[in-house]
């Protein structure tokens, strides 16, 4: 029953030919994601994802927290676009969430006021001589993920079940804003019980939990953090969710969104800090994955290779309980084996 | 061949899985005002777990009046409904605490108002103004709300063990299909009549009638009085005939 509404409402996701677009803070944040994506969709899937070099922000952190005015976001977006018809594309794959969601409401509003649409063209063209057309399909990469769950699911090694208990793992999954909450028709399962990263869990073999704060936001909400005044809002209300999901003893988080991730993760440090609480049992904290680094570790990608030590909560415990082999000794080297400096270990949150 | 027939095949109640926020089909506590009458009917009122609930929430208009489910219409009993399962619950259940969520309550009917003070001052039930936004269950099956109390002004947030949706009236499927098949088919898939106040049993078609629930929500007592109208408008119609 729990699956009603999910599976009612699905998305048009085209099945090939995507141009995608990089993110500016998911390679800082999740340095192996995009990557693995792309592995992902080209080696494993056979898909054709193009990786343009040439890409630039979207804008979207400075359009939310209004230091970006709309004109200049639709001008910036025009670009892209502009780029994308350059190299043949018309479906469009944006590694962010909030450039998917910036990209969906510029066509939106295109598409409502043609005058718009008229005159980013205009300044399109007065400030780069450039010419762009809408895409055809704009999917989110865990929308093609999704997609093509099951034909992944195929080639992994490994599955969502604690290998000591043979228990599926609680997993619990945290869908960006920018997914669906601004465009409901355009997420895997619209806006209330969105489906996208739900349905991967489900076909890998893990348990979904469904919390009371689910659909509660991650707190990040740009201004809340941007703005050092307002992060006790931002800490507040990931707390919120972290109190919420702790009865269901989740053994990670995924989530589909930069901000989310990094902030349902790096929060759980400053929480140990300021009130000496952690929300596993042992004092470790709930590790945070990106939906590409779920997906990579049960296609049995190296977790270094991933980028996983860059998260603040540690992912060997989790490792372990998948069975998914790690070399703790080159989780600090470089890609080209220099051993770098382990950073240094917080007072209150196990590592 | 009938020289005259009455359409009579009215409503049906909203489907709460529409309205997926609130969690009917999902949440063991969420259940409809249908649920809950069958409850106070038998006499046992049980949470999801099975046993004696300690605090019960009604939420008004759930499919109506509302832009979400495209039903603007106000659905006229289930205000009335709310408040006498309320005092029904408070009546069978003592100790549970009874409330109900609404937006402006519409007592139609004689006596209603004054059912509305009682529900207050008697029987202690309290009353809310706002809609709930979301409901989410929690780990021990009962049901977390979250809704903004706008008298206060304050955001709420609070733990239920039933959630007892008032799913309002729409056309029945047959309704919607004899509407659209004999091309009187009104706002909403109800069955448009001449005009509301003279002619309301009159569809414009010769021979064809209407009443009740199939034309727009009404209570009972409206249906009876409406039922005794058509029968009229019928008889007068046949004595045209000759
Ligand atoms: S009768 Fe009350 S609960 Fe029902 S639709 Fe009208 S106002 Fe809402």
């Amino acid at each position: 029953m729990a699956n009603r509404y999910w599976n009612e409402y699905q998305k048009n996701i085209a099945d090939d030919h995507y141009y995608y677009e990089r993110s500016c803070i998911r390679q800082t944040f999740f340095p192996g994601s995009e990557t693995a994506f792309l592995k992902m969709m080209q080696d494993e899937l056979g898909k054709d994802i193009f990786d343009d070099f040439r890409l630039h922000t979207c804008t979207g952190i400075g359009y939310h927290t209004d230091v970006v005015p709309l004109e200049t976001t639709m001008t910036v977006v025009a670009r892209i676009f502009s780029l994308m018809k350059e190299r043949g594309y018309e479906n469009l794959v944006p590694s962010c969430i909030t450039s998917f969601g910036v990209f969906t409401e510029m066509c939106h509003m295109w598409q409502e006021h043609p005058e718009l649409l008229e005159q980013t063209r205009e300044n399109l063209y007065k400030a780069c001589k450039r010419e762009f057309d809408m895409p055809k399909n704009i999917a989110h990469p865990s929308d093609l993920i999704f997609k093509y769950r099951f034909e992944l699911a195929e080639k992994m090694k490994y599955r969502l079940v604690n290998r000591f208990t043979g228990k599926p793992l609680n997993v619990v999954e945290h869908i960006g804003c920018h997914y669906a909450k601004l465009f409901p028709d355009k997420g895997v399962g619209k806006a209330e019980f969105p489906y996208v990263l739900a349905g991967m869990i489900e076909a890998w073999g893990g348990h979904v939990v469904d919390y009371p704060e689910r659909r509660h936001c991650c707190g990040f909400g740009f201004r809340q953090y941007l703005v050092q005044e307002n992060r006790g809002y931002s800490v507040s209300n990931t707390k919120k969710k972290l109190e919420s999901m702790e009865p269901y003893e989740p053994d990670f988080i995924v989530s589909n969104c930069p901000g989310c991730s990094m902030f349902l993760d790096r929060w759980q440090y400053t929480i140990a800090e300021m009130e000496h609480k952690t929300y596993d049992r042992e004092g470790y904290g709930i590790p945070v994955l990106t939906y590409e680094e779920m997906a990579g570790l049960l296609l049995g990608y190296d977790p270094w290779e991933l980028g996983l030590q860059i998260h603040q909560v540690q992912s060997e415990r989790l490792l372990d309980k998948i069975g998914i082999p790690y070399d703790p000794k080159q989780k600090y080297n470089s890609a080209s084996g220099k051993i770098l400096r382990a950073p240094e270990k917080p007072e209150n949150l196990l590592v | 061949m009938a020289d005259a027939a009455l359409i009579a095949t009215g409503y049906q109640v909203f489907d709460a899985h529409r309205k997926e926020e609130l969690g009917y089909g999902i949440y063991k506590g969420v259940i409809t005002s249908l649920d809950m009458e069958q409850m106070i009917k038998h006499g046992k009122i049980l949470n999801a777990n099975g046993d004696e609930p300690k605090r019960i929430t009604f939420l008004q208009c759930v499919g109506s009046r509302d832009e979400k489910s495209g039903n603007h219409y106000c659905s006229k009993i289930c205000c009335v409904t709310a408040v006498k399962q309320a005092i029904e619950v408070r009546k069978q259940l003592p100790k549970c605490e009874a409330s109900v969520f609404y937006m402006d309550l519409r007592m139609w009917g004689q006596g209603f108002e004054e059912m509305y003070r009682t529900a207050q001052e008697k029987y202690g039930v309290s009353f809310v103004r706002g809609r709930i936004s979301e409901a989410a269950g929690t780990f021990d099956g009962r049901v977390q709300l979250k809704s903004e109390d706008t008298l206060m002004g304050l955001p709420l947030k609070m733990t239920t063990d039933l959630l007892v949706l008032m799913v309002g009236m729409e056309a029945s499927c047959g309704t919607k299909v004899l509407g659209k098949s004999c091309d009187i088919s009104g706002d909403y898939g109800f069955i448009r009549t001449v005009n509301p106040h003279l002619y309301d049993n009159e569809t414009g078609r010769p021979g064809l009638f209407a009443a009740g629930t199939c034309k727009r929500p009404m209570s009972v007592s409206d249906s009876i009085n409406d039922a005794r109208s058509a029968a009229n408008a019928i008889k007068d119609y046949l004595e045209t005939l000759g």
